[in-house]
């Protein structure tokens, strides 16, 4: 029934572009006139160690392509095509590609291996190969099997273990793969080869662990087994440093790859690193080569995420001082990394608000002296000093409305890092924004009560640096691309700003004062371009409006323009979604006096959410915006509603058509099924008072999908508060017409019950508000 | 190509852009959640203190308005919507079937009854005796009956720490009243039982009414009643304004456009008629609030009607007042004057309903 096909496949790797084209062509007819025989015939082309390797390799490519497709739809239609495949044939080319594991060329095995990984693909998860795992396992327990054999089987196993879940298999398959796969990287037994393709089956198959490490016992006796060997290797790698790898961020080595693993290992491990790794601290930290002293302080920040905070405590203590000294040492390397270790040590062990700090009132001014000397250290160091002071301050945003102990330095503190943010030795824009990020996290944790004075003198300085850049010279695309970065520092230190003083009643008013001026600012940086909006800009405008309150409509005819730019910037999809965010701000702020906008908002909002180019995430705040609108204008919602509304119902189809078992669409589908709820609250609410007729001939629908979301047990509680709260928004508006729906669909009843079972106190008191209004309902 | 574990080398793990975009997310889910709760019931925004403003005409009745609406009121306006809110009791001229049944009793605490709407802090340092609660944040009561109210008000005060001491975050002291179960047990304990505040009488709830029914219209059975005796209030016969008890009941009645003199009840109960010369010469019009005193007379009743008062002008009343007496007032102050319904009374209709549920079995084996 195979052919010889050797000439064909020859021919069709001719330079000659005649020659080539024809045997192609011979070769699809064959394929499309007897797929069977084709395939068949390809294997034994594959199989065959007479045939010259350039016909062997083009055969499992072939072979391969007629298996799988990246493309979905196609990939559907070859596997139908295998399937209907007479079983003969089929064995015979499954026995053929088996045996070519233990080819003598090289290729053929590694060809082989990944053809055999595309049928298990198809067979093993429908068991029609119920053999092929058994005879795999077979070639690694024969001794005298010849080593290739055993490399090739191993990568079979690893790319089979990668194309299939080990729930397709049986438990004692999965260990015996397991056992096979760790067997072949046994050091006295096997060559290297076998060993890395056992480590790279190792890779793929880890997933297959999953059942034993389920098992606490034998998770704990695997982890407890490795972890003795694991660690002092990583720790060798930590010495293993190249030359200027700070200066660098493409470079990735082994001293880096060693150290990110020695952080997940104490994550997962934690407190039992410790005594592993505190020897190699002290034998290392204080040796005159740098490797070893860089080696010793990234091994220390390596490990304070994982242990508790009992456990690194004293030794952080007792570390803290050798770190503030150390900054001083004459290795650039061994400044960085300890730098970067004292971020980590303000990241996770400075914590006011639960109690617990390395930094007291007795070592702050110390603290902050170093860090403010190593801010003027190179620009490497410099980011990390910024790092570190980022997490100190964060430290004492929870501590609030306590006095931080940070508030007597903080003018000190915003001075250097806004001459951090000037230096020009940078090379690129990092450090600056590092530093600005900074400011913002120290202003945003600060006592406002005490610091407000500091931050609204900073404004006008801020306010100015943006004014600045309005007169760079723009000569290249480079130069408009540095503007805009320096702008979106400004911006978010801007927004920051007012966020922070718009937070207080007695605070507000200095944003209120200066409103015209950052307005127009604002417009100006948006006037800076001219087909997209400014995102950091926009953001900061959403934090204005809110302060502004009614006085931002002032705004609103000059800023519309660039409201409606950011609503239709599809390709820059946060831009249009924060544009989206800001619309609810203005509806907030405005509330009916947004009528005059409507029009052309809903046009935009209904063209974004038909789009097929703007990006998914956009959609949910979309609908949760049409909550926003319809609650500021209210009765005069009616003439969008039966476009927002059938783009609602449109939107609950899809949730309804959503995999439950792809985690990622999952999440999503809990955010559109949350807005569409949204957005039915504030459409409800806003026609409660004058026209709650106008939703009547929706309320089936909507009620319809409260059930269907409530029979979703795998659904999110944020859907679940929101499904109730609209529930009793749909009774409190339209009061007695719903009787007979609620009557109708008894479900509620067992949802306000779970609901009120639950330990949530929110959705408890959601429940009972709902519980209330469908109540007077059906007394009604 | 470098692995995306790569990235947690010496890096920070967050991008402060993204931090701040979050940050505004949750800034505006917070208030949009703020929009809609202020939406679902009464906001905050009414300052309890603001200065009164002389008092205007409203051209439309205020009762039109909503919740929502009202919540945005100030000054006058904003009193006199709330005034319309509080559930004002009838009081008790017969007690009610079922009081065991459907009724709670508590003892009612002196003082101005007033509508507290939580807001920034105020100033000054007193309690409140909560007897009943329309809004809970997001949440309207108003349409929820008695006993949802009771058993919201009673765990939600607890939660919040309203009812601590006075702190800089709150300056009133809140506290509930002691609620009980209107059987013998309940009725006992609110009459005789020690409150920390002046008692003024009983309070009786319907379990089962809604906030606004005691304006129902319809005729129904009345869902909050007020009753005392001189055991359990100070103030059982009215006062003149001079803190004396006047030798003669007065009312005070509404002037209608036909000259008739009603009271505040929907629809008013009329108790007599002025004729134009005298309405004239009172310089009164349509609307006024009169104060009469009955004289010997005394208020005739035909099939349980009132038919005929002996009333007797004694002048306009005093302008602080917004409404006329309701029927069950003027009523009750005439029996306490004349025929009082006595505790006495109420614990005998108690009684007589749970004889009856407990005998009919000997009844039959009489027969």
């Amino acid at each position: 029934m195979a052919l010889e096909i050797t000439q064909f496949l020859l021919s069709a790797q001719s330079p000659d572009a005649n020659v080539r084209t024809e045997a192609e062509a011979n070769l699809t007819r064959f394929q499309e006139q007897n797929l069977p025989s084709f395939l068949l015939s390809l294997s034994v082309e594959l199989a065959n160690d007479e045939k010259p390797i350039e016909s062997r390799r083009l055969a499992g490519i072939v072979l391969k392509n007629s298996l799988d497709a990246k493309d979905a739809v196609r990939k559907e239609h070859l596997v139908q095509k295998w399937m209907e495949i007479d079983i003969s044939i089929k064995s015979q080319i499954k026995d053929l590609l088996l045996r070519t594991l233990g080819s003598a060329a090289t290729e053929a095995r590694h060809t082989s291996a990944q053809v055999i990984a595309k049928i298990a693909s198809i067979e093993i998860p429908k068991k029609l190969w119920p053999e092929l795992i058994a005879s795999l396992l077979t070639n690694m327990t024969h001794q005298d099997r010849p080593a290739s054999l055993k490399q090739a089987t191993l990568e079979t196993l690893g790319y089979v273990c990668e194309e299939i879940s080990h729930e397709d298999l049986v438990q004692d398959e999965v260990n015996s793969v397991l056992t096979a796969v760790v067997q072949g990287m046994n050091l006295a037994e096997h060559s290297p080869e076998v060993r890395l393709a056992a480590t790279k089956a190792l890779y793929n198959a880890l997933d297959f662990a999953q059942t034993n490490f389920e098992n606490d016992m034998e998770r704990n006796y695997i982890m407890k087994m490795a972890l003795s060997s694991l660690v002092p290797m990583l720790l060798e790698t930590l010495l293993k440093q190249e030359e200027d790898q700070d200066q660098d961020d493409s470079i990735w080595n082994l001293s880096m790859a060693g150290g990110t693993c020695l952080g997940l290992v104490a994550r997962t491990v934690g407190d039992a690193i410790v005594p592993l790794v505190m020897p190699f601290i002290e034998a290392n930290i204080s040796k005159p080569d740098w490797h070893c002293r860089e080696a010793a302080t990234y091994a220390f920040g390596s490990i304070l995420e994982g242990p508790t905070i009992d456990k690194l405590t004293p030794l952080v203590h007792a570390g803290l001082d050798f770190m503030l000294k150390a900054m001083k040492d004459e290795n650039n390397h061994v400044r960085d990394t300890t730098a970067w270790t004292l971020g980590r040590i303000f990241e996770l062990l400075h914590c006011p608000a639960s109690g617990f700090s390395v930094i007291s009132s007795e070592n702050i001014r110390q603290v902050l002296s170093v860090l403010m000397e190593s801010i003027n250290d190179t620009p490497n160091v410099a980011e990390k000093v910024c790092g570190a002071i980022y997490y100190l301050a964060q430290g004492y945003e929870d501590a609030v409305p306590s006095s931080s102990l940070l508030t007597p330095f903080l003018t000190e503190i915003i001075t250097y890092l806004i001459r951090t943010a000037d230096r020009t030795d940078g090379g690129d824009s990092k450090l600056r924004s590092s530093a600005y990020e900074t400011l913002n996290e120290v202003i945003r944790c600060s006592n406002v009560a005490e610091t407000s004075r500091i931050i609204e003198h900073l404004l006008p300085v801020i306010m100015n640096k943006l004014e600045q850049t309005l007169q760079l010279q723009i000569v290249s695309t480079d130069d408009r691309e540095k503007q805009g970065d320096l702008q979106a520092s400004l911006c978010g230190v801007l927004q920051v700003i007012i966020q922070k003083l718009s937070s207080t009643d007695e605070t507000k008013s200095i944003i209120l004062q200066e409103a015209d001026k950052i307005m127009t600012l604002f417009l100006r940086v948006f006037a800076c371009r001219s087909s997209t909006v400014h995102e950091e800009a926009m953001l900061a405008i959403g934090a204005l409006a809110y302060a502004c309150g009614p006085n931002f409509e002032n705004y609103m005819r000059e800023f519309y323009p660039y409201l409606e730019m950011g609503l239709q910037n599809f390709e820059e999809y946060q831009v249009c979604s924060i544009t989206v965010g800001v619309v609810g701000d203005i509806c907030r702020a405005l509330d009916d006096k947004v009528l005059q906008f409507c029009d052309g908002i809903m046009k935009h909002l209904l063209n974004d959410l038909g789009s097929n180019e703007l990006h998914r995430s956009v959609k949910p705040p979309i609908f949760s915006c049409f909550g926003d609108i319809a609650l500021a204008i209210g009765e005069h919602f009616e003439r969008y509603v039966s476009y927002a509304v059938t783009a609602m119902q449109q939107a609950s189809q899809i949730c309804a058509q959503i995999d439950l078992n792809d985690e990622e669409f999952m999440e999503y589908g809990n955010q559109l099924r949350r807005s569409i709820f949204e957005a039915y609250s504030g459409i409800l609410q806003g026609f409660k008072n004058s026209k709650p007729e106008v939703m009547l001939p929706y309320a089936a629908h909507l009620l319809q999908f409260i059930e269907l979301v409530f029979l979703d047990r795998q659904r999110d509680e944020s859907v679940t508060k929101a499904a109730v709260a609209v529930m009793g928004d749909l009774a409190d508006a339209l009061g007695p017409n719903t009787k007979l729906l609620f009557r109708d669909r008894a479900f509620y009843i067992e949802f306000l019950g779970e609901c009120l079972q639950s330990d949530d106190e929110q959705l408890k008191e959601t429940a009972t508000w709902t519980q209330g209004m469908i109540g007077r309902v059906m007394v009604s | 190509a470098p692995h995306d574990l790569r990235r947690p080398f010496k890096r920070a793990a967050i991008s402060d852009q993204q931090r701040r975009r979050e940050l505004s997310l949750q800034r505006q889910a917070q208030h949009r959640r703020d929009a809609q709760h202020q939406a679902r019931c009464l906001a905050s925004f009414l300052n309890p203190h603001s200065e009164p403003e002389p008092e205007p005409e409203p051209e439309d009745s205020p009762k039109e308005l909503d919740v929502r609406h009202a919540s945005k009121l100030k000054g006058a306006e904003a009193r006199k919507w709330f005034a319309r809110q509080l559930m004002l009791p009838e009081w008790m001229i017969d007690v009610p079937d079922q009081l065991p049944q459907d009724w709670y009793v508590f003892a009612r605490p002196a003082g101005k009854r007033c509508f507290v709407v939580s807001s920034n802090g105020t100033t000054a340092d007193q309690t409140y005796y909560v007897i009943d609660m329309v809004c809970w944040r997001e949440y309207s009561l108003y349409d929820c009956t008695a006993e949802f109210r009771f058993f919201w008000l009673s765990s939600k005060l607890a939660e919040t720490g309203a009812c601590d001491p006075p702190s800089q975050y709150h300056r009133y002291r809140f506290s509930p009243v002691p609620v009980y179960n209107c059987d013998q047990a309940g009725l006992s304990a609110a009459y005789t039982g020690a409150v920390p505040y002046v008692k003024d009488g009983l309070l009786f709830y319907n379990k089962y009414d809604l906030f606004f029914c005691s304006v129902d219209n319809a005729g129904n059975a009345p869902l909050a009643l007020v009753w005392k005796d001189e055991n359990c209030s100070q103030y059982v016969i009215d006062t003149d304004s001079k803190g004396q008890v006047p030798s003669q009941q007065q009312v005070v009645l509404e002037l209608q456009d036909n000259g008739n003199l009603s009271t505040s009840d929907d629809p008013p109960v009329v108790f007599g008629c002025l004729d134009q010369a005298f309405i004239e010469q009172a310089e009164s019009r349509s609307g006024n609030l009169l104060r009469f005193a009955i004289g010997d007379g005394g208020l005739s009743f035909v099939d349980g009607k009132l038919e005929k008062a002996d009333l007797h002008y004694l002048g306009k009343s005093n302008r602080a007042r917004a409404f006329a007496d309701s029927y069950s007032k003027v009523m009750f102050q005439y029996m306490a004057r004349h025929s009082p319904l006595r505790i006495d009374d109420l614990l005998a209709s108690i009684n007589s309903l749970s004889d009856q549920e407990n005998k009919p079995s000997d009844v039959e084996m009489v027969g």
